[in-house]
């Protein structure tokens, strides 16, 4: 329970910052943009690769600062003193950010969904 | 209900906790008095299971040893998500403390109009100015639905009117639950109004028992007696209540152990004399800075002790 009350807050509090939720929304569009439009099967490998890397890369850099400041701001200890164990309270982090990249993989093949 | 035994805490190669052992029964409020830097936030974070004790034990009765699931606190720095709105975050920490679903929105409501929030429901907390955010802080460890409740210092700067409806409350839920609260403070007059008072210096417990007891600590009680309309009714106190009276501005003034009783016998036999009598009694805080005063040595023995 506490897991999902966790993820889901998570998740909220993503949402929030409007500024991330475009950066996260517009790389995947333009890694299939980019896909598409390329021509050569090389350069299309390349970016086929590269859009979920980077759409990886930018949800666990997310999910590594809001832990910082989380713990920074005093929050991340409200968290523990809850009777969940940190083992609770890190997979939720996780599964926040599998989330937001699962939505992210959604819009890039969506994109490429498209083609066909 | 928490028992305390022989509680010891080591942070950068110093003891800022040494040998706290205290007992705190349900359904009773426990102030742990001390000045800043005296350990009590150390102490608060190990009730609430944050830290864990370089020696001693912690146990919370039937209840079981782990402060996590027994304990909710409200801590110096709030523990509040910025993003979130006021209510969001209660509504967060209700749901993880497993709070029921049905009458939750209500308590929530309830607690923010209790703590003047009420306007700032939707607000998120990031707008918050400081006090605000502290009175959230002390909503947030009250929404949840656990046995012990702790907040740390967050009193002392409160309003004294939400302080007002919010010990009447913490009254009501340690009558009507059984629960146990710890308020952690520097301030005397927040201390006075716990029925058993702990307290701290360096680390260390120099006290535990009632507030009136620890007040002795700073001496007695001065009754000052002014615009004496006859000189000689000076030597007829003395006399009379067997002190030591002395003159100083027009004023006389003698010390006694319990003021209240002197004053009634003052009344009872000089009443027609008397314009203008005060009892000054010494606080919480005056007997605090005694302990601190003399405690040096004492906090130097243990870290001897400790070392």
């Amino acid at each position: 329970m506490g897991f999902t009350i966790l993820t889901w807050y998570h998740l909220k509090r993503t949402t929030r910052h409007r500024s991330l939720i475009l950066t996260m929304l517009v790389m995947p569009i333009i890694g299939g943009l980019v896909r598409m439009l390329l021509p050569g099967s090389h350069a299309r490998l390349i970016c086929a690769w590269t859009c979920p890397i980077g759409c990886a890369l930018l949800v666990f850099g997310w999910m590594w600062v809001l832990a910082y400041m989380d713990r920074v701001s005093g929050l991340a200890d409200g968290i523990r003193s809850t009777p969940f164990s940190s083992d609770v309270i890190a997979a939720s982090r996780a599964a926040a950010g599998a989330a937001l990249l699962a939505v992210q993989m959604a819009v890039f093949l969506m994109i490429l969904a498209l083609r066909h | 209900m928490v028992k305390l035994d022989n509680l010891g805490l080591r942070a950068d190669g110093k003891w800022a906790l040494w040998d706290i052992s205290l007992e705190l029964a349900s359904a009773e409020i426990t102030g742990i008095l001390g000045r800043s830097g005296s350990g009590k936030t150390a102490l608060g974070r190990i009730l609430a299971g944050l830290d864990q004790p370089t020696r001693g034990e912690i146990s919370f009765g039937e209840l079981g040893n782990c402060g996590k699931q027994i304990v909710s606190v409200a801590l110096s720095t709030p523990a509040i998500a910025r993003e979130l709105t006021v209510f969001e975050n209660l509504e967060m920490f209700a749901s993880l403390w497993g709070t029921p679903w049905r009458g939750r929105a209500r308590q929530i409501s309830f607690l923010l109009e209790l703590l003047g929030l009420a306007d700032s429901r939707g607000t998120r907390a990031e707008c918050l100015c400081g006090g605000a955010l502290q009175r959230l802080e002390i909503a947030r460890a009250l929404v949840a639905d656990a046995p012990v409740i702790v907040i740390d210092c967050l009193l002392d700067t409160l309003d004294r009117r939400v302080l007002e409806r919010l010990w009447d409350y913490l009254l009501k839920i340690r009558r009507e639950e059984g629960k146990c609260m710890i308020i952690f403070t520097s301030r005397g007059r927040i201390a006075e109004m716990c029925g058993k008072i702990a307290v701290m210096h360096r680390g260390r417990l120099m006290f535990i028992g009632r507030p009136d007891d620890f007040r002795r600590a700073a001496g007695e009680d001065m009754v000052v007696l002014g615009d004496m309309a006859d000189p000689a009714v000076k030597s007829r106190i003395s006399e009379k209540l067997s002190v030591v009276v002395k003159e100083e501005d027009g004023f006389l003034s003698f010390k006694v152990s319990n003021g209240e009783r002197a004053i009634t016998d003052l009344l009872a036999e000089f009443g027609g004399e008397l314009n203008c009598v005060y009892l000054k009694r010494p606080t919480l805080d005056d007997a605090l800075d005694v302990i601190a005063g003399g405690g040096e040595g004492y906090s130097v023995e243990a870290s001897k002790e400790a070392n």
